[in-house]
């Protein structure tokens, strides 16, 4: 590159010594210079010139990257040092601006594909074209290289064209969203039925249970008709009603719920319970057989002699899904329950029922008196205490608590019984 | 064309320092970066490149040399900056700032007052061409590069000597008429 043949007498050209400070002469070209130098003091002081302007020009050419915000903080490692150093490298750094035109040059990559491909292109192809851009009448002829291709600006049309054919803008056959039918308000007919029932309902509940039991008895069976005999009559019309305006509450509330004894029965489902096994079975004070009449509405239920006599115990029960049914004795003193089996005419189930002892008990307390003075008897009361049955002596258990009924019921023996669906007696 | 795969490691291998000499070349980072993104696109386009670096600095170069002439938007763009950079030295409450603002200001003059070729070729020599890739990207003998980088590097510091020394007299002169 650089005269090989260059000997310690002759000076070299000051762009020789920039070459070799910039590290471009061969071996044996920067050994002569070399050996120049050190034996050249007028050359030895123009390396030095050389030296400093290559630093200078290298800290001016920086300068222009001293940008106070808008240019980022470009690396400063550059300067050509003698034997062969080249400006550092810097660091590459991923910006918002480099990752927008990174993604520009791969969606141009795309757009290209469908470009017509070209020759091989080198350096000296750019040189040609640009001298021929140059010249006037090729200017005229060549569009000038710009920021805007009309190269690339008819491929991204083409391919545009090729990709999204135009669309006929017309409008849908039906409608893009669905539609809600329209909503029709109909005069609500029961709603004052159902408020005075509702509160005729309201009332019967503040009554006792007991009256509202009896009253039930007295008026029979309740129809619709049974609404003007009082208002668990009443109550029962505005179910009726309220069944019939909202099935689909009605289809809720048949669940298994559990209601108390002051449901008036409507037509009622009726099994005949027996002991399985042909013993004497006692389900709280009643003797097998007798019926359990299931209220079809509700979760109350009524036990019944064999002949149909009421027995004045009332009993809840409860279906497990549409299974069995669990009915749970509702006596004074008594507890119990009474599991059907799988559904059908005649069902197989057990029979539980424990009396709960009810016994005297004293509380005594002691007035805080003095040292001196015997503890006296400041109040004597009597209350009445559940007996705890001997299976439930848990510490933790409150006497007559739910647990320990609950307890004294598993604790008694089960009778296996069965029980077939028979009519339901007139009353 | 240039496989994608192979686009993609070009880019990452010279945008950066084709943007730095870019924007040492006009002045303005978004110009720069804008002729970057024009090279790189016709680097897409062709099927074989050779001699990558000195080829994509040579498109840039010249992508540079056409648009400055046939747009003198941009001229008048550097002029605003190159006054706004002088008003921003002068508001500059920071002496180092102001000091920093000048040089960058002189810098430029000194830069733009190089022949074009010369200053290419300086820039691409600070951005690691060797005497070969800047002789192919500017089409120069690789014996002439050494002659006109220590001609480029005396003019530009001729040249920045000069103005600063011009502003450092100036702003001796204005010391004197404030004292006066």
């Amino acid at each position: 590159m650089m005269d090989p043949t260059m000997t310690r007498d002759e000076h070299p050209e000051e762009g020789m010594i920039h070459a070799w400070l910039d590290g471009e002469l061969d071996p044996q070209a920067a050994g002569a210079m070399a050996a120049h130098v050190e034996s050249c003091a007028s050359c030895a002081a123009r390396v030095a010139e050389a030296r400093g302007l290559i630093a200078g020009a290298s800290r001016v050419v920086g300068a222009l990257d001293d940008a106070p915000a808008a240019l980022p903080a470009w690396g400063s490692g550059r300067g050509g040092a003698e034997g062969g150093g080249r400006p550092a490298r810097r660091r590459f750094r991923l910006t918002p601006t480099r990752a927008a035109i990174a993604a520009t040059v791969l969606v141009a990559a795309g757009v290209t594909l469908t470009y017509q491909r070209t020759g091989p292109d080198t350096v000296a192809g750019t040189h040609a074209r640009a001298k021929s851009a140059a010249s006037p009448a090729a200017a005229a002829a060549a569009p000038a290289l710009a920021t805007r291709d009309p190269l690339l600006d008819s491929a991204i049309k083409r391919k545009l064209a090729a990709t999204q054919p135009p669309r006929a803008v017309e409008a849908a056959a039906e409608p893009g969203l669905p539609v809600a039918p329209p909503t029709v308000i109909t005069p609500d007919t029961v709603a004052p039925v159902r408020v005075a029932a509702g509160r005729l309902a309201v009332r019967s509940v503040r009554e006792t249970t007991s009256a509202v039991a009896d009253r039930a008895r007295t008026s029979g069976v309740a129809g619709a008709s049974g609404a003007a005999t009082g208002a668990s009559g009443v109550a029962s019309v505005a179910k009726v009603i309220d069944s019939a305006a909202n099935p689909a509450r009605e289809a809720r509330a048949a669940r298994p719920t559990v209601q108390t004894a002051t449901s008036i029965p409507l037509p009622r489902e009726c099994y005949r319970v027996e002991s399985a096994n042909g013993a004497r079975a006692l389900w709280g004070s009643v003797e097998a057989p007798f019926i359990v009449a299931l209220d079809a509405s509700g979760g109350g239920a009524r036990v019944l002699t064999a002949d149909g006599v009421d027995t004045g115990t009332g009993a809840t029960w409860t279906r497990s899904g549409a299974d069995s049914i669990l009915v749970r004795l509702r006596r004074l003193g008594f507890q119990g329950t009474l599991a059907l089996g799988t559904p059908g005419d005649v069902r197989s189930g057990v029979m539980r029922s424990a009396p709960l002892a009810l016994a005297l008990g004293e509380v005594v307390t002691t007035a805080a008196g003095t040292e001196s003075a015997p503890p006296t008897m400041a109040r004597r009361r009597v209350r009445a205490r559940v007996d705890q049955p001997a299976a439930s002596t848990s510490a933790n258990k409150a006497p007559g608590s739910p647990a320990v009924a609950a307890d004294a019921v598993n604790a008694a023996p089960a009778v296996p019984i069965i029980a077939r669906q028979t009519a339901c007696p007139s009353r | 064309m240039v496989p994608p795969d192979r686009l993609a490691a070009l880019f990452a291998q010279y945008h950066a320092p084709l943007v730095r000499f870019l924007t040492r070349r006009l002045g303005d980072r978004d110009w720069a970066e804008e002729v970057a993104q024009e090279t790189f696109v016709r680097a897409m386009r062709q099927e074989t490149i050779t001699s990558e670096r000195s080829w994509i600095f040579a498109v840039a170069a010249n992508l540079v040399r056409d648009e400055a002439r046939r747009d003198a938007r941009h001229r008048r763009r550097l002029e605003l900056l190159a006054e706004q950079a002088k008003a921003d030295a002068v508001v500059e409450p920071e002496p180092t700032s102001m000091e920093r603002a000048a040089d960058r200001a002189h810098a430029r003059r000194a830069i733009d007052a190089l022949a074009e070729r010369d200053r290419d070729a300086l820039l691409m020599k600070e951005e690691g061409l060797s005497y070969e890739e800047i002789a192919a990207a500017l089409d120069l003998s690789v014996g002439s590069i050494g002659t006109t980088l220590s001609r480029a590097r005396r003019r530009l510091m001729e040249a920045y000597e000069a103005l600063r020394d011009e502003g450092t007299g100036a702003q001796r002169t204005a010391g004197m008429m404030e004292r006066g």
